[in-house]
């Protein structure tokens, strides 16, 4: 059997199994030990052992469940409500005011998480009764939710960051840095649209009144210093440490952990009964990333050893469109698996492939690597598979119709879009901040 | 059928059992690496083992974990056709998955571990790695149990499957 065919075979074989439904770590790792002991008989799972064990040592995946712990104590100590309070202070007074401190605190959230779930969840269940309350576009703030609980996987510390690096070899701190811009333009973006969007349609987003912002200046200050404040030191901590090479990614995670079990304890909200909740959903979710992962590397083990590597390559590099066409079909391919896939699929099924493509064709490995993850930010909001809008319906009310969503997740998309033109127009925008800090 | 019954309960107990000790290993991870931090920039005096330690508290917590992951039906499924299915189709979908992909892979795997884990003991295996080198036997016996426990786990929810098709109910 030649390459091509064997390796059409194992992505029909691994894209049957994941549209019955079977999880996708126990199929990617199915469909390895299928094609595995066919090509090369029993000797194959000595190899997986190697990889399995390369995963249990790897020392920079440690930050995963850590980066998790911290999340779910910031998601506990009741942080979103306070940052709410006060952004609802600060940007009230202007049209669509609470659509753009929405993405403003999921821009904090996703500094302060690194996931999407858990914290589109909590800022889902405080914004989205208020701005239906206060007459809202219904499908604006749905969208507004949506992109902005998405920011969450892009804007450091993130899972997704941490898992990319190992999987492309590329520096965990280097990806950090060159995500940060593109995060922050993202969340500028939203914010913008938002913005301009009720100023020329005020019936979208009327302002709150006077009365409901009269504040003292004293009270602001205090506001201040409760809500904004601590949290903001721990994120800029745990990133500072990052990039100016104090502490490496696992550790920063491990005083990350730490500050945010503090920070709950000093809002009153820590107890046995949260930590013990908090070790649980870390154990969970890292056991299914992790899994994922395992399957993942036992499929790219039998996958490069029987040359798919090499099909996949030229495949792509003899396509007759040049070097910037090929980056366009590499990008439409992502658009369109993430429309199906998971981002985890997609990050352990298709980078691996893609990381040498655009090597070869001489991209930037860190430039590459952080549009691929802007990327993905679109994965999370175009249906049929959906995970943002998921989270987000599961916790609208009944009024709220599927298809309010889906319309109001559109714009924010094209605005990713927008972004990731932005990106390779510029490649500024994602290689300055890296090639300034770290060699 | 109470002997299947009987089966899954106690698989489904060993595997919360476990999972519900290995969660605290998190804490534990945070506190021995925080001591390290410390100890590097307050005390000047890295210690020798934080660095084996940690990796090693982390693929414990992980592999061992895995069984009650997948007792709580939390590893990611496409479920985009799969919801659409009837419950029976849903079952008859696993069981086939579970004999092409899960017990072979899993079933080997082990199979496979446990010659390599006992040459480690026999070679009394130390890391290469770092400055302590520690013994990597016991750390190597966490493979083979942690896979032997999802395997198990994998029973009892190929079981649950095959009672779903016969016609029965879940079992909890």
């Amino acid at each position: 059997m030649s390459p091509e065919v064997t390796v059409l075979l194992m992505f029909i074989m691994l894209l049957t199994g994941i549209f019955m439904g079977f999880p996708t770590a126990f199929v990617l790792g199915g469909v390895s030990v299928v094609f595995g002991t066919i090509f090369m008989g029993g000797d194959i799972f000595g190899l997986f052992i190697a990889r399995l064990f390369g995963l249990m040592k790897n020392y920079t995946l440690l930050a995963v469940p850590l980066f998790l712990f911290m999340g779910v104590f910031m998601e506990k100590s009741g942080m979103a409500e306070r940052l709410f309070s006060a952004m609802h202070l600060l940007w009230g007074g202007m049209r669509g005011g609470l659509g753009i401190s929405t993405i403003a605190i999921s821009a904090i959230f996703a500094a302060a998480t690194g996931v999407v779930g858990a914290s589109e969840i909590t800022i889902g269940l405080m914004a989205l009764p208020i701005m239906l309350e206060k007459k809202y576009n219904t499908s604006m703030a749905c969208g507004a939710i949506c992109a902005g609980g998405t920011l969450g996987i892009l804007i450091p510390p993130s899972v997704m960051i941490i898992i990319y690096g190992p999987i492309a070899r590329i520096s965990v701190g280097k990806l950090f840095l060159g995500t940060l811009v593109p995060g922050l333009l993202l969340t500028f973006l939203y914010m913008l649209y938002i913005g301009i969007r009720c100023y020329l349609n005020p019936q979208d987003g009327p302002p709150m009144p006077r009365e409901e912002r009269q504040v003292s200046f004293k009270e602001k200050l205090r506001i201040l210093f409760t809500s904004v404040i601590p949290p903001a030191l721990i994120i800029f901590s745990v990133l500072g440490s990052i990039f100016f090479g104090i502490a490496a990614v696992t550790e920063a995670a491990a005083v990350g952990a730490a500050a945010s079990m503090i920070l709950a304890a000093g809002y009153g909200r820590l107890n046995m009964a949260v930590v013990r909740e908090a070790c649980q959903q870390t154990l969970t979710i890292t056991c299914m990333i992790m899994m994922i992962a395992i399957g993942a590397s036992f499929f790219s083990t039998v996958f490069v050893a029987i040359g798919g590597d090499e099909v996949i390559t030229n495949l792509f590099l003899n396509l007759p469109m040049g070097k910037w066409g090929i980056l366009m079909a590499i990008m439409l391919l992502l658009v369109l698996c993430g429309m199906f896939i998971d981002w985890m699929g997609i990050l352990f099924i298709i980078v691996p492939l893609i990381t040498p493509i655009a090597a070869k064709l001489g991209f930037d490995p860190v430039w590459f690597a952080v549009l691929v993850m802007v990327n993905l930010q679109i994965s999370f909001l175009t249906p049929p598979f959906a995970y943002s809008i998921f989270y987000l319906k599961g916790i609208t009310p009944p009024e709220v119709e599927t298809t309010d969503i889906y319309r109001g997740v559109m714009p924010f998309v094209g605005l990713q879009v927008v972004t990731i033109i932005l990106c390779i127009l510029i490649p500024g925008i994602i290689t300055w901040l890296p090639s300034h800090f770290i060699n | 059928m109470n002997q299947i019954q009987t089966i899954i309960k106690f698989i489904d107990g060993l595997s919360e059992f476990t999972g519900k000790i290995m969660i605290w290993l998190v804490v534990v991870l945070t506190a021995v690496i925080g001591y390290e931090i410390f100890s590097r920039y307050v005390l000047n005096t890295p210690t020798k083992w934080a660095f084996d330690i940690s990796y090693m508290i982390g693929g414990t917590f992980f592999l061992m974990g895995e069984a009650w992951t997948l007792k709580k039906k939390q590893h990611v499924r496409i479920d985009i056709f799969y919801n659409q299915f009837s419950e029976r189709k849903r079952a008859f979908i696993d069981i086939f998955f579970y004999l092409l992909f899960f017990f072979p892979l899993w079933a080997g795997l082990l199979y496979a571990l446990i010659p390599y884990v006992q040459f480690s003991w026999e070679m009394g295996e130390r890391s290469m790695q770092g400055y302590w080198q520690p013994i990597l036997y016991p750390f190597k016996t966490i493979m083979p149990v942690g896979v032997f426990l999802l395997l198990l786990q994998g029973v009892a929810e190929f079981l649950k499957n095959v009672v779903i098709a016969c016609g029965g109910d879940e079992i909890q």
